[in-house]
Parts: C-alpha cells; sequence; structure tokens
C-alpha cells in the first residue's frame, strides 16, 4: 500500500521533470550499449557486428525509452495533457464559435451563481458565528398555531430543567435614542439580552469585555456594548472608546465593550444593554426570544423532546398562565425567521435560474452539434487511425469541459458583479445582519460543479453523436448530405425546440411575477408623494413618560414647523400616507342597543388637526378636528370613505358612534369608551399594498392617544436637504437629545417600503431578457447554419428559376414550424407552471392573459428576426458562385 | 499484446533483480542483465533493455536505489542497490514465491485416475 502510494509520487514528479529524466536513462542505456559492444568486441567481432549485435542484445533505444517514459510517468495524464493542448487549439481556431458559447454559458452560468449565492445566504449560511449550526431559537407554540414569545420566569424554568442545553441566553429587540456631547441625537434600533447571550452565540468583541451576570442586577451600573456602525460613526472608531458615557433615551450608560463590524445581531441592532429582569415578573409577560447552544454529543431530537418535556411540566404547574401553550418549537434561525415567507420566492428564483442556465446548455449543445458537422472529417480521419469511440468522446468531452471552464470563469465575474448590484438593492430589506449575499467558498464549489455538470449535459449529447463510426464521411468529399447529418438536423431542431419551449416557460413565470410585483410597486395612495416628506421621531419613555408632556411637545413642535421659511403645513401622525398606523377590531353601535355585526379589524391612524390640510385630501363630509377634539368627553373619531360604504351602506355616519375592543378582553381594563364620528375624509392607503382590502381606516386625535412613536408630515415643495436641517434644528430646539430620522420624500419612503416587489420584479426581468437572448442567438444560428449548408441546393434551384420569395420561404418554413412547436410546448407548461406559483399575488392572475400573449408575440418577433435575417441572406445566393462552392 | 506475458514477467523479474541485487551487492544495469541471463540461461530471452523498465519501476516503489558511479573499467554507470524496504519485499516475495510453487509443484506430482 504504502509502496504504491510513493510509486504514485515519483511517478507524478517524474511527470513534472520528464526532460531531465529523458537525459538520464539516454546515458544510461548508451553506456549499457557501450558495455554490451567492448564485451562484443573482446569476443573477437568487428566494431560493425559488435554494435548491431548489441543494439539486437539491448534492443532500440527509442522503443525502450517509450515504453521507459510510460512506466515513469502518468501515461493516462499527458494524454490528458495532449488532450487539453488540443483543445484549446481548436478553440483559438475556431475563436468566434467559442466566444459564442463561452458568452451564453457564461451568462447562464452567472445567473445562476446569483441565484445560488442568493439561496445560499438565506437558507444555509446561518449566523456567522463559530459551530452556528448547533444554535437553536427555542419558543412555544400556541394553540392558534403561532409562535409565542417567552417570559423570563419560564426562561428561568428551561435553564434549571435543561440539559441538552449548554447555555440558554434571551433577548428582546428595541430602539434607542442615543445622545452625547459630540454628534446629534440619533435613533437606532438596539437590543436588550441576557448577559450570557453572546457568550452562547462565541460571539466575540472587537474592543472590551462581554457582559457580566453582575450587569444583569438592576441596582448595578448601567452598560452598554456599541455596534461597530456608532463606533466609527459618532466616535471615528477611537481606541479609547472604552469607559466613555453615552446618553441612552436620556439615560447615561457606560459603554463597556465594540462589536466587530457587520456584527448586528439579532437583526439590525447598534447597541445592546443587559436585559434587567424585575422582581415582579409576571409569568405569561413574553417577550424574550430565547436561543441556546446544543451540549456537546446532543442532538437536535433530544434536545426537542426535553424541552417538550420541560414545557408540559411548566403547563402543568402553572395552569393559568398557560392554557393557551400546546408545546415548544425547537428551530434554527434559519427556520425560525426566515420560514414560511421568504422560502418559495427563493426556490422560484432558483427555479428560473436552473432554466436559464438549461436555456444556455441547449444552445451551446447546439453550436457544438453544428460544429461537430465541420470536424466529421477530422473525427472519421481519427476513428479510421484506430482512436476507439472512447478516445474520440474524452477528447470532444475535454473540450466541453475547457469551454465550461472558461465560462464558469466569466461566470463567476458576472456573478461578482450581479451579486453586488442585487445586494445594494436590498439594503433597504431590513433583513437579519445574517443574511450577506456575497460569494464564498460554498459558491466557488456551486459555480465549478455546475461548470463540469453543463460541460457534461451541453457536451454529451454531441460528442456521442460525433463519435459514431462514421468513416464513410472520409470518403465523400464534404460529408455533406449523408445519413447522419439527417439524424443531427433532427437534434438540432428538438434543441431549437426545447429552448423556445423553455423560453417561453421562464417568460411566462417571470412575467407573471413581474406583473404582479410591479403592480403592487405602482400603487396610488392618494397624495401628492412628491410633495410630502416625512421623518421618524420616537419620544423616549425616560423623558416622555406621561401623555401630558407628549401632548406639550408636539403642541410645541407643529408651529415651529410651519413657521419654516416654504414649509406649507406639518401635522403629527402615527401612519403618514402609505404606511399603516396599527390595527384594531372595531365595534360599531346600533341604535337602540342591538347588537351590531362582529367586531372586524381596521386600520387605526393616530393624527394631529393640520393632517388632512398637509396631505391635501379634503374631507367628503362632516368637520375636521380641532383642537379640543379628544379631550374626555369629546371623544371622536374621522373615518375614510371605504369605511363608510363598508359599515353603514346608504346610512350617514356623522354622529354615530364607535369603539375599539380586544377578542380576549383583559380583566380588569376598562371597555374602551365609545367615540363619535365628526367627519368622513377622502381615501388615503395606508398599510402595505397587499393588503388593500383592509384599507378601512379610522382617524384618532392625537390628542387623545398621544404615541410617543410618530412621524412628523411636512408639506413643502423645497428638496429634502434644505428641510432637513431646519426642521433637526427645530425639534432640536425644544429638546436638544431628540433625535430626528432622516428625512425622505413620501416618493423614498414607497419605494423603500416597496423594495421587494421592485428588486424581484427586476431580478425576473433581468432573468427573463437573458433567456431571450440566448435562444434567440441559438434560433439565429441555426438558421443561418442551414442556410450555409443549404447554399448549394439554394444555387440550384434558383438557377432552374425558383424566386427570391420561395427561397426564403424554403428556409423560413422550417423556423416557423421550430418556434410554433416550441410555443405550443412552452404555453401549455407555463400555464401548469404558473398556476403552481400563486404566492397570494392579489391582482394578477396566474394565468393572466395579457402576460401570456404579450410573451407570444414577444418571442414570435424576436424569433421570426432571428430567421428572417439568414432567409434574406439565401435569396442573395448567386447561382454561379453556390454551384462552384464544392 | 504483449501484455500478459509481460505480467508473468514482471513480477518474476523483480524478484529476481532483487535478489541479485541482495546477493551481489551494487551493481549497474548490464551487470544485472548479464547475471539473469547466465543465471536463466535460455529459459528467458528478453531484451537486456528491459531490465531498465523492472529498474526504474523497483526504484519508483522504494525498494531499491540508484546512483551514478564508474564500472570497473572506469565508465560511467548508474548502480543500483537494494534498500532496507527492498529487503523485506525480498523476504515476503521469497515466501510467498515458495509457497505458490510448493502448491503448484504438489498439484501438478497428482498422478491422474486411472478411467
Amino acid at each position: 500500500m504504502f509502496s504504491a502510494l510513493k510509486a504514485l509520487a515519483a511517478r507524478l514528479l517524474a511527470s513534472s521533470r520528464s526532460r531531465e529524466l529523458d537525459r538520464d536513462f539516454a546515458q544510461e542505456l548508451d553506456s549499457h550499449l557501450a558495455m554490451l559492444v567492448e564485451d562484443n568486441l573482446q569476443r573477437g567481432m568487428t566494431p560493425g557486428q559488435a554494435r548491431r549485435a548489441a543494439l539486437i542484445r539491448m534492443g532500440a533505444p527509442s522503443s525502450l525509452m517509450e515504453r521507459h517514459r510510460e512506466v515513469r510517468g502518468l501515461p493516462a495524464v499527458s494524454g490528458l495533457l495532449q488532450d487539453l493542448r488540443f483543445a484549446f487549439r481548436l478553440l483559438v481556431k475556431d475563436r468566434w464559435f467559442a466566444a459564442a458559447a463561452i458568452a451564453a454559458l457564461a451568462l447562464g452560468i452567472g445567473a445562476n451563481t446569483v441565484g445560488f449565492t442568493i439561496v445560499n445566504a438565506v437558507f444555509f449560511r446561518g449566523l456567522p458565528v463559530e459551530d452556528s449550526g448547533r444554535l437553536y431559537v427555542l419558543s412555544w407554540q400556541n394553540r392558534s398555531g403561532r409562535r409565542s414569545n417567552v417570559s423570563y420566569a419560564e426562561l428561568e424554568n428551561w435553564r434549571a430543567a435543561s440539559r441538552t442545553f449548554a447555555s440558554l441566553a434571551a433577548y428582546s429587540e428595541a430602539s434607542f435614542n442615543i445622545g452625547d456631547d459630540r454628534a446629534l441625537p440619533e435613533h437606532v434600533p438596539g437590543t436588550r439580552l441576557t448577559a450570557n447571550a453572546f457568550g452562547t452565540l462565541r460571539q466575540p468583541l472587537l474592543l472590551g469585555r462581554d457582559f457580566t451576570p453582575g450587569d444583569e442586577r438592576p441596582e448595578s451600573d448601567p452598560v452598554a456594548i456599541i455596534g461597530h456602525g456608532i463606533w466609527t460613526r459618532r466616535y471615528n472608531a477611537d481606541a479609547t472608546i472604552l469607559g466613555r458615557t453615552l446618553r441612552l433615551n436620556g439615560r447615561d450608560v457606560t459603554i463597556i465593550g465594540v462589536m466587530p463590524e457587520a456584527m448586528r445581531f439579532p437583526d439590525r441592532s447598534e447597541i445592546w444593554v443587559p436585559f434587567a429582569p424585575t422582581g415582579d415578573q409576571q409569568r405569561n409577560a413574553r417577550s424574550l426570544r430565547v436561543f441556546g447552544r446544543l451540549t456537546d454529543g446532543v442532538d437536535y431530537r433530544q434536545a426537542l423532546s426535553e424541552l417538550n418535556g420541560i414545557g408540559k411540566q411548566i403547563v402543568a404547574a402553572y395552569p393559568a398562565s398557560t392554557k393557551d401553550l400546546v408545546g415548544v418549537n425547537v428551530e434554527t434561525f434559519v427556520d425560525r425567521f426566515i420560514g414560511g415567507a421568504g422560502r418559495p420566492m427563493f426556490i422560484i428564483v432558483m427555479g428560473a435560474v436552473i432554466l436559464v442556465l438549461l436555456i444556455a446548455c441547449a444552445n451551446v449543445a447546439n453550436l457544438l452539434l453544428l460544429r461537430s458537422v465541420h470536424r466529421a472529417r477530422e473525427i472519421a480521419m481519427r476513428r479510421a487511425l484506430g482512436a476507439t469511440r472512447w478516445r474520440v468522446v474524452r477528447q470532444l468531452l475535454l473540450e466541453s469541459a475547457v469551454l465550461a471552464s472558461i465560462a464558469g470563469l466569466g461566470g463567476l465575474l458576472l456573478a461578482f458583479l450581479g451579486v453586488r448590484v442585487f445586494a445594494a438593492s436590498m439594503q433597504l430589506a431590513g433583513l437579519p445582519y445574517w443574511i450577506r449575499f456575497t460569494i464564498d467558498p460554498v459558491v466557488f464549489a456551486y459555480v465549478a460543479t455546475v461548470s463540469l455538470l453543463t460541460a457534461m449535459l451541453f457536451g454529451l449529447a454531441p460528442a456521442l453523436h460525433a463519435s459514431k463510426d462514421a468513416s464513410h464521411i472520409v470518403v465523400t468529399e464534404s460529408g455533406r448530405g449523408t445519413i447522419g447529418a439527417r439524424r443531427e438536423r433532427w437534434f438540432s431542431t428538438g434543441m431549437v425546440i426545447l429552448e423556445l419551449a423553455l423560453t417561453v416557460v421562464l417568460l411566462a413565470g417571470s412575467g407573471v411575477m413581474m406583473r404582479s410585483f410591479l403592480s403592487l410597486y405602482a400603487v396610488d395612495i392618494g397624495v401628492d408623494v412628491d410633495r410630502l416628506m416625512t421623518m421618524d421621531i420616537q419620544l423616549p419613555a425616560s423623558r416622555y413618560a406621561t401623555a401630558d408632556s407628549r401632548r406639550a411637545f408636539v403642541e410645541q413642535l407643529e408651529p415651529r414647523l410651519e413657521a419654516i421659511p416654504g414649509v406649507e403645513a406639518a401635522a403629527v401622525t402615527t401612519g403618514v400616507p402609505g404606511r399603516d398606523g396599527g390595527e384594531r377590531l372595531l365595534e360599531i353601535e346600533r341604535a337602540g342597543g342591538a347588537t351590531g355585526p362582529p367586531p372586524v379589524h381596521v386600520s387605526t391612524v393616530t393624527i394631529t388637526p393640520r393632517f388632512f390640510e398637509t396631505a391635501g385630501v379634503r374631507l367628503v363630509r362632516g368637520r375636521n378636528f380641532t383642537d379640543l377634539d379628544g379631550a374626555p368627553g369629546a371623544e371622536t373619531v374621522i373615518i375614510n370613505e371605504r369605511l363608510a360604504a363598508q359599515f353603514f351602506p346608504g346610512e350617514d355616519p356623522i354622529g354615530r358612534r364607535l369603539r375599539f375592543t380586544e377578542r380576549e378582553p383583559a380583566r380588569g381594563k376598562p371597555v374602551d369608551a365609545w367615540r363619535t364620528i365628526t367627519g368622513i375624509s377622502g381615501s388615503i392607503l395606508h398599510g402595505s399594498s397587499l393588503d388593500l382590502y383592509q384599507n378601512a381606516v379610522v382617524y384618532i386625535p392625537y390628542q387623545q392617544e398621544p404615541a410617543s412613536a410618530a412621524s412628523l408630515l411636512v408639506r413643502t415643495a423645497l428638496p429634502a436637504a434644505s428641510v432637513m436641517d431646519s426642521v433637526r434644528r427645530q425639534v432640536q430646539g425644544i429638546d436638544r437629545d431628540q433625535p430626528v430620522q432622516a428625512i425622505q420624500t413620501l416618493a423614498q419612503v414607497l419605494s423603500t417600503d416597496r423594495w421587494w416587489y421592485r428588486t424581484w420584479g427586476g431580478v425576473f426581468a433581468a432573468f427573463a431578457i437573458i433567456a431571450l437572448l440566448l435562444s434567440s442567438v441559438g434560433l439565429y444560428a441555426v438558421m443561418s447554419y442551414a442556410v450555409t449548408r443549404r447554399t448549394q441546393e439554394i444555387g440550384v434551384r434558383m438557377a432552374i428559376g425558383a424566386q427570391p420569395r420561395e427561397v426564403s420561404w424554403l428556409i423560413l418554413k422550417r423556423g416557423l414550424a421550430q418556434l410554433a412547436a416550441g410555443l405550443v410546448i412552452g404555453l401549455a407548461a407555463a400555464l401548469g407552471l404558473t398556476s403552481v406559483l400563486r404566492l397570494g399575488l392579489t391582482d394578477v392572475g396566474p394565468h393572466d392573459p395579457v402576460t401570456f400573449i404579450a410573451i407570444a408575440l414577444l418571442v414570435t418577433i424576436v424569433a421570426v428576426t432571428a430567421c428572417l435575417v439568414p432567409a434574406r441572406r439565401a435569396t442573395r445566393v448567386d447561382p454561379v458562385i453556390a454551384l462552384r462552392a464544392e | 499484446m504483449t501484455d500478459k506475458r509481460s505480467e508473468i514477467l514482471q513480477g518474476t523479474l523483480d524478484l529476481m533483480v532483487l535478489k541479485t541485487l541482495d546477493a551481489m551487492g551494487p551493481m549497474h544495469g548490464y551487470g544485472i542483465a548479464l547475471r539473469i541471463e547466465q543465471l536463466s540461461g535460455e529459459a528467458l530471452r528478453i531484451n537486456q533493455g528491459t531490465i531498465y523498465l523492472c529498474l526504474i519501476r523497483l526504484v519508483q516503489k522504494g525498494w531499491i536505489k540508484a546512483q551514478w558511479g564508474a564500472s570497473e573499467n572506469n565508465r560511467k554507470a548508474k548502480f543500483y542497490d537494494i534498500s532496507r524496504a527492498g529487503r523485506k519485499q525480498l523476504l515476503a516475495e521469497t515466501e510467498n514465491w515458495e509457497r505458490v510453487s510448493g502448491v503448484i509443484g504438489r498439484l501438478l506430482q497428482l498422478t491422474p485416475r486411472s478411467r
């Protein structure tokens, strides 16, 4: 065994220094021959005889050298190297063919790689920490099939009872206003977490120390770990930051650590503070997300069954607080946070890129096939000279592999670009930090595998076809019009039909996706989005604990904003047009105490009286809010037209009363007071464009419900940048530490909110264009080859009087037949496919006729153009030249 | 073509070369070839050059070592010597050979049953 390895190593080594070893062996043979000759001379032979006898006895040096090389080196490898060199030489010779094939494949592989990179990032990578496969998120499963967070008391129970988890940690996401004397105050997403959270993750810090259990105690000095973003943005990456204080929601905290770049656990956090459990934790105050790392040697199933056992014990011990719970979920971060929603989308993307690659393969297979006809003589010659079929197939496959490898490199380059564009467009998506769209070693391995597989896919059929024993071709001068050519034509026709059909499927799928995405993207929300600007403001509970303090802040703010030159109107609201302000169960008072319809969910938006004027929306009936509305005893609301139509058909809603309720009202909580409807507004879309049906809105006076998180809405024709500073100065004129989130026009807000539709619409559009390009080039190549091939025939036809129209029809006929077949097969498959792709796309049905007809037309136009060019060329064939061509 | 014959030859030739080197000490290719020809007489008729294919194989397996030196009449020649691994291999091969030839010998001594 060992000596065999040694021999292999020696052989490998030998192939790398063959020239030197050749010389060495030649010397050895020389000296052998010399000794033989000497002995022969001593036996009394003449020099001539002695030399001849010696050569006979030793064997011919050249043949010995040949066999010596074989034994010494790796014959298979050296044969392969030879083939490789040959393959490269051929590619350089047929550089146009090679360029076309490589371009097609590179597009296919590039698109495929982008798709895989996305899927890899979302589904396979997980958290970027050591051994992240052993991290699991734990949650309750409740009766309605949803996951529920965990209370601190329950976390302690789990910690005490679980053996399968080495440690259990918890976090809850929050957002904080941060301020100091160095830079403008900011509002950032942050996380409260148990002191062992980073230890459980095995997340190292860039600077400073991790939290310790002591930091969790309520009486300990408040500390925080800041993210790389804050560190560089506010502190210029100052290495002496540790120990400095930062105002967090108005309270001083000490910075004890800095996290490395891009670390934003669990989602987009920029700052972390210890979770400090208070003494009177209610068992059903479930605000924590719990995760843990498995004990070494324990597997997932053990953990799941143990946790469910513990869960049952808790349910049995505390029936009052757990009546809703039925079990415990143990899931990876990917399953917990990506799971359902994104998965179909990514699977569809993967499906689309595989289709693109298949089209590219069919394309290149066709090109190879056409070329193999040109090479028929060469191949037949090689077979005739004794090359085995396998040897010829190997040679041809190697050529394919070379093509695919170059295309793979090209595809990788394209993918780098594509991934960069995609990642940039996903910036706004608010995806968890651990989804990073970058090309990693797994992607490299994938590209390599895909390239080689495609080489097999597009290379095998033409190689097998070309290597058939076709020695008769050598005899006929040109190899045209033979029986082999007929089979080749069938194959090529099949490939074109396949390509067209796949293209139709891809276009139809992409078209349906694109149309629904773009229509969702372009929904009109009922206001002039270009002249409206908005910015978010979060009044921290530490300084604005009372409703009165928040009311006072807003009352001061509005006039200040409207005093800014260029600002026409300003209001405060919890739901700027296009965004949701929350959802509540609506109950309507019926005359005579009759029970009305069961409560229904509607959107609720809290506004100040200037809201409608600022938004530029008129009240259809009734009156607007005044500063008095919303005070105790004057509870009023304004409803929108849609709500009026839905709940008061044929009635006058003004003066009627409604209130909000809950499915399972908590005991002791006062019932909501009846609110009187004072007006009906024109419709503004609140909430996502997918929720059109829900867009029945109740507007509530800010006076009554002064929310701490609200948005400013400003009507102005000035550019955003110039307004921003004035707005910020006015806000901070009231409160020095109060940050304002970056100002945006409503148009920008909407495009951010709807990035999802735009991005996917764009992705599918790109795939569709690539597919169309590939298949039209494929069709063109085949048709144009057919013309070249039939030049002679066309020449004869024209010589005996065929009209140009007849000649071009001759060529066009076949192309149109292929087109028709491709369209029929493709449309049938596409109808099947798009029924599967429902995905809750609201307003575009899966069999959207407009999309289908448009695609059929598009493919027809492109394909006919691809056929027409060669067909026209056919009519310009000069009979005399054509007949001489042979 | 010659595959089958050379396969049989290969094993035997390897063994013969190893044994020769073990018995006689370092030798050059010509010397080994002569020695094997002397011993086998007419039984093994091969080109002397073939010995080098065997030698390179043995060198690659690490059973013999090669070194350039000077022959008895001061000609430059490559000398081969058996290595420790080679000795072990020789021992194993010899045992194997004896066992196999013993079995074959006994087998061939069987007298046919009278019919």
